[in-house]
């Protein structure tokens, strides 16, 4: 009996996986995207001492050329090299991206979590609140806040932040409005459980994987959002080097150096869509009732 | 007699729920899903609810424990009007009164291990325990229930249904309980399993001194458990008498009805008898008959049946009865 329960602890990390890459090819190949992208983040110093040039290196005898042996993804219009302003930019924007959603998605469950369960007046003035968040389109509403941040990563992610998490609250609110009529709940109160130790410990959990899904969609909304403030100038201030600014910069250069603007282009593509993939799949993983069946 | 020992006395049990409503939110009509009822409840012994669907068990089994917060009436819990209880009262005797949820599948959290549901209600209990006290518990509890201590570490979905219903019976023993509801404990299990279980409840029973209010709408299930049964219709109890009586001497037509569609494994028997096959459907609760509940439907009903309801008299042997004409007998 020792034996069983030892072995169902060692192997639970391993089952995590087993589930997590069980979608076939699609997950492998997304999960790994995003480990390139977050090494190549935290590496970006040293991979740009390897390329030799810095992000705000200027050649200007070599402007919007062509990739060589010496700018690997060509320059762009000051002849900065796209691929060290590229590594830089994965930084910024996922930085951005993922601490907008980490704030939206801090602050919107524990409000929506606690509308949901004592209900009543909370509920209601929450949620007419959150309402009329939802009626401005995110793009005003943070074009309008991010004035005021004035290109700070920090600011502009809170303001993202706030942005994304009405959705956050209706999500959890919805949940927890139709879970807290279940038996357990009511099991949990017979046996003397507080308020909130319900809500945390038996509503959360039970959220969770619309929560995971929600929130790696968030995060890719966030990085877009990020990218078209900075395309739209009121995001991340000019030479930082964003994904979002460097495809604002060099769209006007689509006809002569294409590369400049359709590389961060791509690179928010693929951060999107490999976020969304993986959190399908994290949510598996995380679901008891899989574990063991994949 | 001797003087009975009396766990729990209702009295005049009302819950009635807003059913419309106007503009202002003033109610024009109320569901009465218990309206008017009495009984009392031996310490150690087991009192039966039964009644078809939407006959307001449920909301009587709800009312005790107060989920529901009752219209009107009392309950006396060892001497504590539960009805009347102030939170903090409720709070204290929170855990003696326990519930079996009638479905084993929405009653345990799906994210938490077995071990974990019982050891969050053991740890609630009074007094600090050590982690080796709680495990030895939790091996404890599964044992009553007969269940393998391996379980402790599966999950609800991983178990069946009848092993669910003795983890939700283990997690209710974990409170020390005086008394529980049993809310249709077994209506969600096949017959061999529903055998299995009652018999598990006589055990703990037996064993623990438990009291249990057992809700369910099988008499053949209720015969074997409980010791006095009340029969209910449409928010009232229509009848109450011993459990061997029930089968003896069956009073109310409803109660007659009742017994009449329990089958008999007796196959000559089961040929030759007479059932009673009740017409029409049970009435709304929103638009309930003048008179006793059951008029509508009942072959013995005259006039009065339909201006007066019944009220419950007692026809020696604390077998009560609410019925104009079969009272009379």
């Amino acid at each position: 009996m020792g034996e069983i329960r030892k072995k169902k602890s060692t192997g639970s990390a391993a089952r995590f996986f087993r589930v997590f890459f069980s979608r076939g090819i699609i997950t492998k190949i997304c999960f790994g995207i995003l480990i390139l992208f977050v090494l190549i983040a935290v590496f970006a110093p040293l991979i740009c001492k390897l390329i030799g040039f810095g992000p705000y290196e200027q050649d200007l005898f070599n402007m919007l050329k062509k990739p060589s042996s010496e700018h690997l993804l060509g320059t762009d219009d000051i002849g900065r090299d796209t691929l060290a302003r590229l590594v830089y930019g994965a930084r910024v924007s996922l930085l951005t991206g993922i601490l907008s959603s980490v704030w939206a998605a801090i602050v919107g469950i524990l409000i929506g979590l606690a509308a949901g369960y004592f209900g009543g007046l909370l509920n209601t003035v929450v949620m007419r609140i959150t309402d009329a968040f939802i009626a401005i389109p995110p793009i005003i509403f943070t074009m309008v806040l991010s004035s005021m941040v004035k290109g700070n990563l920090l600011g502009l992610s809170l303001v993202i932040g706030v942005s994304i998490m009405p959705s956050y609250i209706r999500m959890v609110n919805g949940l927890v409005g139709s879970l807290k009529e279940n038996d357990y709940v009511v099991a949990a109160k017979l046996v003397r459980e507080n308020d909130f130790i319900i809500m945390l410990k038996h509503l959360l959990p039970n959220c969770m994987a619309s929560m995971i899904v929600t929130f790696t969609m968030n995060v890719g909304t966030a990085i877009m959002l990020e990218s078209t403030l900075s395309y739209l100038g009121v995001g991340i201030a000019a030479p930082t080097p964003a994904w979002g600014v460097m495809v604002s910069e060099g769209y006007k250069y689509l006809v002569n150096q294409p590369l400049v603007a359709i590389l961060p282009g791509v690179c928010i593509m693929l951060v999107v869509i490999s976020f969304n993939i993986c959190g399908d799949s994290l949510r598996d993983a995380m679901d008891p009732r899989l574990r063991g069946k994949l | 007699m001797a003087e009975k020992d009396i766990l729990l006395k209702v009295e005049n049990l009302k819950m009635y729920f807003p059913a419309e409503k106007t503009l202002g939110g003033k109610v024009t009509n109320w569901v009465k899903a218990v309206d008017d009822v009495s009984f009392e409840v031996e310490r150690g012994k087991t009192f039966g609810l039964v009644g078809e669907s939407g006959c307001g068990k449920t909301t009587t089994g709800k009312c005790i424990l107060r989920i529901n917060n009752p219209t009107e009436g009392h309950i006396y819990y060892n001497g504590l009007d539960l009805a009347t209880a102030s939170r903090s009262e409720i709070w204290n005797i929170r855990r003696e009164i326990q519930l079996i949820f009638q479905d084993p599948y929405g009653s345990l959290d799906p994210r938490q291990s077995c071990g974990d549901i019982l050891r969050e209600a053991i740890v609630l209990g009074e007094g600090r325990q050590s982690r080796k006290q709680v495990r030895e518990r939790v091996d404890e509890l599964l044992r009553i229930v007969e269940l393998l201590p391996e379980m402790a570490d599966r999950y609800p979905h991983e178990l069946s249904g009848g092993q669910r219903q003795r983890l939700g019976i283990a997690r209710a023993l974990a409170c020390d309980p005086k008394l529980i509801v049993c809310d249709e404990p077994v209506s969600a299990l096949d017959v061999s399993i529903q055998a299995q279980v009652i018999n598990l409840f006589q055990k703990i029973q037996k064993e623990l001194g438990l009291t249990y209010v057992f809700i369910a709408h099988d008499l053949a299930v209720v015969r074997h458990i409980a010791d006095t049964i009340a029969v209910m219709y449409l928010g009232h109890i229509v009848e109450i008498m011993d459990a061997e009586e029930i089968f003896r001497n069956p009073v109310h037509p409803y109660t007659q009805a009742l017994l009449s569609a329990v089958p008999i494994t007796d196959y000559d028997v089961e040929r030759s008898r007479q059932r009673i096959l009740l017409e029409g459907e049970v009435p709304s609760p929103l638009h309930a008959p003048a008179g006793c509940p059951f008029n509508p439907r009942c072959i013995y009903a005259k006039d009065i049946c339909r201006k007066e309801m019944p009220p419950l008299k007692d026809m020696g042997d604390g077998h009560c009865v609410a019925c104009h004409v079969c009272g009379r007998k």
